[in-house]
């Protein structure tokens, strides 16, 4: 376990994730942070401050300077990131003007934080600066990776917070990266037990979320070392899941257990889209420009297995757009123009690779299971909010063309199936099953309302007769949360919300809305979910990506909620 | 023991028959003779045997070799007529379906061929039991008609009124074979005969028969009748039975030196109407077809084929033409590349897939050379031909590019980037190393030269792409898709290699071993001077066939099929 973290701790960088790691670290240990790492602030050489009491009793100020990896030689006096440097600044104006009052009289313990290990060739050097700067109230103290990894096993990973089996789970999803799905697995296992332990005392649901946080922290730098960060993909979006079902009832309020679970909670939010967008970063971005390009990079022979992949793909990204969004919603209009703009460029760039992917790939206009239309939903709503309905419009177009194209020639056509076994055996040459694999359609009143949203008429009139000629024994069907929703939308534990079946595809756009407008508006369980009430919409449609189920009707851009919040 | 004494205790034990089929395989010359000599000295009654319940009991494996001996043997045979003529009768009934049945009546004609005797006793049973020995017809008339041409001719026309049909058919078909070829008023008489069974027929049969008589005269007379005839014939197939479509297509089989011009258009013109299930009259039209001149004659049998494969909710399918089919890939590449282009051109689905029926699988050709020159296309038709050859010979991957790259050397300037286009987006992308085969081929001032180097530079920056970007192991499927994917695939394959069996050859003539260890077998055999066995190690070989399938055929197999799909449904330009 010690070894894993080890490995972990050395592999983070500095900026966004080491001196991310280390203040929760110091949390867990029993000392106050007075001070967090920021971008763009001074900070005279100090990473983090912090006050509490060192192992001998003593109270103390901790001022930490954090460097990523080994300290070498040549980190140690000359480059932007050097450490003496640093240091020199901590005794010449950090403790002389920026300590606060009330710790002035506090001895200090400057804190050389490393994520990995000091290198020989520099020990001598460092040794005699504390040497030669250890005074009275001054004194100095290394933490090598090693020693952060025992901080963390004593704390946060303490043997009482996280049992023996709990390890076991982590040490095997760590260890399987390479096959994501089983590491995923046992990720989950780990989750499920850290929520099932922490369920009766409140004050455990920090420690828990910090639990999950470093956990998946670990595994996505264990994943990212291997070159495959599937695993970590799969997982954050289930920690988030699970995160927010820990903590959802205990953030009201302005406790500051309430406050420091706000604040992890961001965190997880922030390492999972920090995830998502190393996938998009790593594996999207470089391929989605080239024809067939994502399309070509899947390692399989199968079309099944291209088509599953390409899809589940559109819905990561549409998913990505929308965190995007949400985060640009929450700025500050007259304030931080630049972190606006820095979003509101990844947002379009979002935007370009998500057309690009459409453009080059076309197996994404045929898809072969009904549920995609979950992923297709989510691309869309991404697409509409930036303005990109010239694009959802095509390319619904032609997925309804495919669509009916697939089931008239019994290709492979959108099927109810989901087990993996079922879909390579689909399709089958006999009415019966072709009757059975498309006895309900979520896809294709998805695809209407789409139509009906871009004022595509003459796709609304594809799908009109399609619904009603060849396909007029399938169960067309939308999806609406209920009063039991919010019990199991985060943890998927049961079936909820209600199905509205009442669809009629009409060729006329205004018509097709209406009911679907109407039912948005009688439908107010979506508005009691916890999620929209912490402004944190988009995992809801997480949860329907994670989970399979349907997004909810009310994120289509016609419904008031949307008006209002969106 | 001699075979003499053999055949003899073999009578004598009431295993003759058994005997003689066994014998017969080594030394079928001497038991033939010594059958003929043993019934006609008394010694046994191989006759009276065949007509027994031996015969019955005989085994049916065991029947083909007593036929083969008794129809030699029974030429040389002294009898009554009536005996041999029972004696075939029983042989005939016990060969069943067998094509070889008949055999026995050929027999039958040469033991009344024997003598002048013996066809007068055989015209005089006719004449005077004609229910009994319905089969008799043919060989008497035949037989007896050479010692008498004449009189037999006439006895043939007197039975061709007769009111069994079978006598009348029989006589009729007789008078083909038999009618003298210098007696000018008798065959008169005899086309006029025919002529009067063709123009009001008691039955179908009876036109296919008169019909195919004719066609047996107008053989052995030449052009002494073949006027009539041919006005037979164009009457015959005016409205065509499938018995006179059977006559038509053999006689443009085995007789089409004897047939005019009109005659052959005559003959196809009614052909065409074949129905899909007629086996004989296909595999006779198959044969003729082998047996033409596919170049010398190319518009006229485009043109039946045409007509052929488009005739009829439910037409007959190229696949059905295997002769043909595998004559014309073994032509030169510009006369079959000539028919599948101009079948593509047609537009027509059952053409255009007949086209792609006729393209190998795998072009050992230097490649198909298709000039496309003298079909003279105008505007837009080569990229109508190019949508047609991606529609429909995609599969055929040589083939396909062979005509395409035809399409390049003869496409306009104006046409010439929506060309490339096509050709990039819908073959190149389905067969990336397709480029390289384009490349071989053209010389440096070929016309389609500057458009290759276009693609292949664009494919080069692709594929680099491609390469660069490589798989991407996060995108793998989980370790229990990749399982349930591979049993799938071995499922497949097993399915396929089960049915590929079925259809072998090979299958039918041999049986199969499955041998579960080793590296080849030990096997006993038996040298040709019957000497062994002596033991051979016979190592084995493996047998492969690879086929590459399009690309996109895996990366958006609804796509592809759904571009196919409008490509082969465009129709051809104004």
């Amino acid at each position: 376990m010690k070894l894993i973290l080890v490995e972990y701790l050395a592999s983070l960088k500095e900026r966004g994730e080491l001196d991310v790691i280390v203040p929760d670290l110091l949390s867990e240990i029993g000392l106050t942070v007075l001070s967090r790492p920021s971008i763009g602030t001074k900070q005279y050489g100090v990473d983090v401050a912090a006050v509490g009491k060192d192992t001998d009793g003593t109270q103390r100020l901790f001022l930490l300077s954090i460097k990523a990896g080994d300290l070498r030689r040549s980190d140690w006096d000359s480059g932007p990131q050097a450490l003496r440097p640093s240091l020199n600044q901590i005794i010449d104006v950090y403790i002389r003007n920026n300590v606060p009052a009330e710790y002035a009289s506090l001895p200090v313990r400057i804190v050389i934080c490393l994520g990995g290990d000091l290198h020989e060739d520099v020990r001598v050097d460092v040794v005699a600066f504390i040497d030669s700067n250890t005074k009275n109230r001054i004194t100095f103290e290394l933490w090598n990776g090693d020693r952060l990894a025992d901080l963390l096993l004593s704390s946060v990973l303490r043997e009482n917070a996280l049992p023996d089996t709990w390890r076991s789970d982590f040490r095997k999803s760590v260890a399987l990266v390479d096959e994501p799905v089983v590491s995923f697995g046992h990720f989950c296992r780990l989750l499920k037990g850290i929520a099932v332990a922490c369920e009766p005392k409140r004050s455990a649901r920090l420690t828990a979320l910090r639990q999950i946080y470093l956990g998946l922290w670990t595994l996505y730098v264990w994943a990212r070392n291997a070159d495959n960060i599937e695993a970590a993909y799969l997982s954050s979006e289930r920690a988030l899941l699970i995160g927010w079902l820990l903590i959802k009832d205990y953030l009201s309020g302005k406790s500051k257990l309430a406050g420091q679970l706000r604040v992890s909670m961001e965190r997880l939010i922030s390492l999972h889209n920090g995830i998502a967008d190393d996938y998009l970063n790593t594996y999207l971005h470089p391929r989605a420009h080239l024809a067939q390009g994502l399309t070509s990079s899947v390692p399989s022979h199968s079309s099944l297995d291209i088509n599953l992949r390409l899809f589940e793909i559109v819905g990561r990204v549409g998913a990505r757009g929308l965190w995007l969004l949400r985060a640009h919603q929450c700025l500050d209009p007259n304030e931080r123009a630049d972190d606006r703009k820095l979003i509101r460029a990844k947002i379009d760039r979002t935007a370009e690779l998500l057309a690009n992917i459409l453009q080059n790939n076309p197996i994404l206009c045929t898809p072969v299971k009904d549920n995609h239309a979950i992923d297709i939903n989510i691309a869309c709503l991404f697409l509409n909010r930036v303005g990109c309905d010239h694009i959802v419009q095509p390319w619904v177009h032609r997925i309804a063309r495919a669509t009916r194209f697939a089931y008239l020639t019994n290709g492979p056509y959108p099927c109810v199936f989901d087990d993996y076994h079922e879909l390579t055996d689909h399709p089958k040459n006999d009415p019966a099953y072709r009757t059975e694999a498309t006895a309900g359609s979520l896809l294709v009143p998805t695809l209407a309302v789409w139509s009906a949203i871009t004022d595509d008429s003459e796709t609304l009139g594809v799908l009109a007769d399609f619904a009603s000629g060849p396909y007029s024994h399938s169960t067309l069907q939308l999806w609406f949360p209920s009063s039991n929703s919010e019990e199991h939308l985060y943890a998927n534990s049961d079936q909820h919300g209600l199905a509205f079946t009442d669809i009629n595809i009409e060729h006329d756009p205004q018509g097709m809305l209406a009911p679907v407008k109407s039912e948005c508006a009688a439908s107010a369980a979506f508005e009691s979910l916890s999620a929209l009430k912490y402004g944190l919409w988009p995992l809801i449609i997480l949860s329907s990506r994670h989970y399979r189920s349907p997004v909810p009707p009310h994120f289509w851009p016609f419904t008031q909620w949307a008006l209002d919040n969106l | 023991m001699t075979t003499r004494a053999k055949l003899l205790a073999a009578y004598a034990d009431g295993a003759l028959l058994e005997t003689v089929s066994r014998l017969a395989v080594f030394e079928h010359e001497s038991v033939v003779d010594l059958l003929a000599n043993l019934q006609n000295s008394g010694d046994i009654d191989f006759l009276a045997t065949c007509r027994s319940e031996e015969l019955e009991r005989l085994p049916q494996q065991s029947y083909f070799g007593l036929q083969h001996v008794f129809c030699d043997a029974l030429p040389k045979i002294e009898c009554p007529v009536t005996e041999a003529v029972v004696a075939c009768d029983q042989m005939f009934e016990k060969a069943g379906s067998d094509g070889s049945a008949a055999l026995v009546f050929r027999a039958l004609r040469e033991w009344f061929q024997y003598s002048p005797s013996r066809a007068a006793e055989g015209l005089s049973l006719i004449c005077r039991n004609t229910d009994n020995h319905p089969r008799l017809v043919r060989p008497v008339l035949i037989a007896g008609a050479t010692h008498d041409a004449k009189k037999y001719t006439d006895e043939a026309l007197a039975l061709s009124r007769a009111t069994q049909s079978s006598i009348r058919m029989d006589a009729l078909f007789a008078l083909g074979q038999i009618a003298p070829e210098d007696d000018r008023s008798l065959l008169h008489r005899v086309v006029e005969r025919f002529t009067e069974c063709i123009a009001a027929p008691d039955s179908d049969r009876v036109t296919a028969i008169a019909l195919e008589a004719a066609l047996n005269l107008l053989k052995r007379t030449g052009d002494i009748i073949v006027t009539d005839v041919h006005a037979l014939l164009v009457k015959a197939s005016s409205n065509p039975t499938p018995a006179v479509l059977r006559v038509l297509a053999d006689g443009l089989r085995t007789r089409q030196n004897n047939f005019t011009d009109s005659m052959t258009n005559a003959s196809l013109k009614a052909l065409r109407l074949t129905d899909k299930q007629d086996a004989v009259t296909i595999r006779e039209i198959d044969l003729f077809l082998y047996q033409s001149d596919l170049d010398a004659d190319r518009n006229r049998i485009l043109e039946f084929l045409k007509d052929l494969l488009t005739h009829g909710d439910e037409p007959i399918e190229i696949d059905q033409f295997r002769n043909f089919r595998h004559n014309l890939k073994n032509t030169s590449g510009e006369l079959l590349g000539w028919y599948v282009v101009s079948l593509l051109l047609t537009g027509d689905h059952r053409l255009c897939m007949a086209a792609f029926d006729l393209l190998p699988y795998q072009e050992q050709r230097d490649g198909l050379d298709i000039d496309l020159r003298p079909f003279a296309l105008g505007p837009s038709w080569i990229p109508y031909l190019a949508r047609k050859v991606l529609g429909f010979c995609l599969l055929r991957r040589e083939g396909a590019a062979a005509m395409l790259l035809s399409c390049l050397r003869s496409v306009s300037e104006e046409d010439r980037a929506e060309l490339e286009d096509l050709i990039m987006d819908h073959f190149l992308m389905n067969y990336l190393t397709a480029i390289e085969w384009f490349e071989s081929t053209i010389s440096p001032d070929d016309p389609a030269r500057e458009s290759v180097d276009k693609l292949s530079a664009s494919l080069k920056i692709y594929l680099n792409d491609l390469t660069e970007c490589g798989t991407c192991s996060a995108f793998a499927p989980s370790e229990r898709e990749r399982q349930i994917q591979k049993h799938h695939h071995a499922d497949f394959w097993r399915e396929a290699h089960k049915k590929a069996q079925e259809h072998s050859i090979l299958s039918t003539v041999a049986h199969t071993a499955t041998v579960l260890y080793g590296s080849g077998s030990i096997a006993y055999v038996y040298d040709k001077d019957n000497n062994g066995p002596h033991r051979k190690e016979i190592p084995f070989v493996t047998h492969e066939h690879s086929a590459e399938f399009p690309r996109l055929y895996a990366l958006d197999p609804v796509g592809l099929n759904y571009a196919s799909n409008l490509f082969r449904s465009e129709a051809p330009p104004e």
